[in-house]
């Protein structure tokens, strides 16, 4: 999976291609350790090319949001596949996670 | 004309990159959609991670078997774990406030969502689950 981040401003983008399978989610988490909380500031993760997700990936979104809640900060998606966003629905996360259509959204 | 595949992975985290590999190729030879690629990789991948983590050192080679006809496709998945049956686990409770959620279960959750009807039996030793999924009229 390819995970990369977006230039300058807050909150932090983050890009996340690919499959966010056992392994991927893999990935992410120690990405997440070593970039995510250190930045300090709230998240936006732009997912218009992921493609997959599993319950690994799920779990790995969740500790993401309940840890930067803690910090006090926010967790937000954009840019969701059709295909990705019911695996987020039936798993009852969109209660939890804002999840906008655009960055531009997430902004207004 | 039924169409069949059978492979074995290893019951670790590099069986679950084999098995999307073999699913890739199925998905090709079978010329599946990416919608209903996506959702038999993602039944047998909960199934096999929930194999490896409950099936103990025992587990072993965890044997997928797959068969499609008249769009109704047949998923096998056999292992030599400790019993368990994926059927009789509890659901999340997807209502609750994030504080709250635990990520426990929804891996059976999603299986379930995704199949039409999941069958669990212990068989000389092994635990056979059978999964039954309708493949929508696209192109099968």
């Amino acid at each position: 999976m390819e995970i990369s981040l977006g230039k300058g401003k807050k909150p932090l983008f983050i890009t996340a291609k690919g499959r966010l399978d056992t392994t991927g989610s893999a990935e992410l988490e120690t990405w997440v350790a070593e970039t995510v909380y250190p930045y300090k500031d709230n998240v936006l993760m732009d997912f218009s090319e992921l493609d997959y997700v599993s319950s690994a990936g799920l779990r790995t979104i969740l500790n993401l949001s309940k840890g930067l809640k803690e910090k006090g900060f926010s967790f937000a998606l954009c840019c969701v596949q059709d295909h990705i966003l019911e695996v987020f629905e039936i798993s009852g996360f969109d209660s939890f996670i804002p999840i906008f259509t655009s960055r531009g959204e997430y902004s207004l | 004309m039924t169409k069949k595949e059978e492979f074995a992975i290893a019951s670790t985290a590099a069986g679950i990159v084999t098995l999307h590999e073999q699913v890739k190729n199925i998905t090709t030879s079978w010329n599946l959609s990416n919608k209903q690629s996506g959702e038999v990789n993602l039944i047998l991948e909960e199934i096999c991670v929930n194999v490896i983590s409950h099936g103990g050192k025992r587990a072993g080679k965890i044997t997928i078997s797959l068969s499609l006809e008249n769009s109704v496709l047949i998923m096998t998945v056999t292992d030599s774990g400790y019993p368990f049956d994926l059927t009789s686990a509890a659901a999340p409770d997807v209502r609750l406030p994030v504080e709250k959620r635990k990520a426990g279960g929804l891996g059976v959750h999603l299986v379930k969502h995704y199949s039409d009807s999941i069958f669990y039996e212990r068989a000389d030793e092994k635990n056979i689950l059978t999964i039954e999924k309708k493949l929508n009229q696209e192109k099968v």
